[in-house]
């Protein structure tokens, strides 16, 4: 009985190590945004508020239901098919400074490893708006829009494989302007 | 009285062919009993059978339901996530126009 428990014992260590050695890889490399309790809670002050929070599974089933024949949705279906999450976090409020730019800091500093860099930074009466790109083996792995106005406040966070010409191909589609400025020089130019 | 008595209690010897009928007529209720016998068996079998078929229809009708409900909430829940997802991208495309349209403005002014 005794060499039955040990074993029993040995077997599930090997497995847990095993599982641990799978599954380590994926953990790894896939980034687990947290969006801070103070910014969840705007929406109890805004007018109108965006919550969407949707990950692999409900990414799939977007996708299923995403009608190839449409032209629209197909080119959202190829976008989606390879992304791993979307947030999105849009309030609009009545009234001025119901929130602060600094509620954003604990998003901000989910960008700071290397992997991410900032390509738009502008402060304009009171408004900041930062665009992050995540590069993964000269790929865009992922997009992070941050634009805090006056009365209103949108975060995007997309994570997953997001090539620039399918942005492009977006131009018109959802709103996405054709003529995206030049990642690497409007980081140069704009990036404080 | 009593030679009455024993007259009327005398042996007589049945008619002729009388046990002949006898037995024709009992194998002719055996048969009527078997007749009964077969029709009740026959009416409880179809009453089997038909309960049988009520039950197979209700799980039918319950399994039908049950998957309807889940199909039906698969596509509510499809539709919602596609929703989403498009209005996702939709605020992504706003807010990418207008980030572009506040750079081309900045860096025209400058």
């Amino acid at each position: 009985m005794k060499t039955m428990s040990t074993m029993t014992k040995r077997m599930t260590t090997v497995a847990v190590a095993v599982a641990c050695a799978v599954l380590w890889p994926a953990g790894a490399f896939a980034q687990v945004f947290t969006i801070p309790d103070r910014i969840e809670k705007l929406s109890e002050k805004a007018k109108e508020s965006t919550n969407i929070t949707l990950d692999g599974a409900l990414l799939k089933l977007a996708s299923a239901f995403l009608n190839s024949n449409d032209k629209d949705q197909r080119a959202a279906k190829e976008i989606v098919g390879k992304l791993k999450s979307i947030h999105v976090r849009n309030f609009e409020f009545e009234k001025d400074n119901e929130y602060s730019d600094a509620d954003l800091d604990p998003i901000r500093s989910q960008l700071k490893s290397p992997a991410w860099s900032r390509i738009v930074e502008q402060r304009e009466r009171g408004e900041h708006t930062q665009i992050f790109v995540k590069i993964d083996k000269e790929r865009v792995g992922g997009l992070v829009i941050l634009s805090a106005e006056r009365r209103e406040l949108s975060i995007v966070i997309i994570d997953g494989e997001i090539d620039p010409k399918q942005i492009s191909a977006l131009g018109g589609n959802f709103g996405i302007p054709k003529d995206l400025p030049n990642p690497t020089a409007t980081s140069k130019d704009s990036a404080e | 009285m009593h030679d009455d008595l024993r007259d009327a209690l005398r042996r007589v010897d049945p008619p002729a062919g009388f046990a002949e009928r006898v037995i024709e007529k009992a194998r002719a209720e055996n048969v009527r009993v078997d007749d009964v016998r077969l029709k009740a068996d026959a009416t409880k079998g179809a009453t089997n059978v038909r309960w049988w078929a009520v039950a197979a229809t209700l799980v039918v009708a319950l399994g039908g339901g049950a998957w309807y409900r889940t199909e039906e909430r698969r596509r509510q829940d499809g539709e919602e996530a596609k929703r989403q997802v498009l209005l996702s991208l939709n605020i992504a495309g706003t807010k990418l126009r207008s980030i572009e349209m506040k750079v081309n403005s900045h860096e025209e002014g400058r």
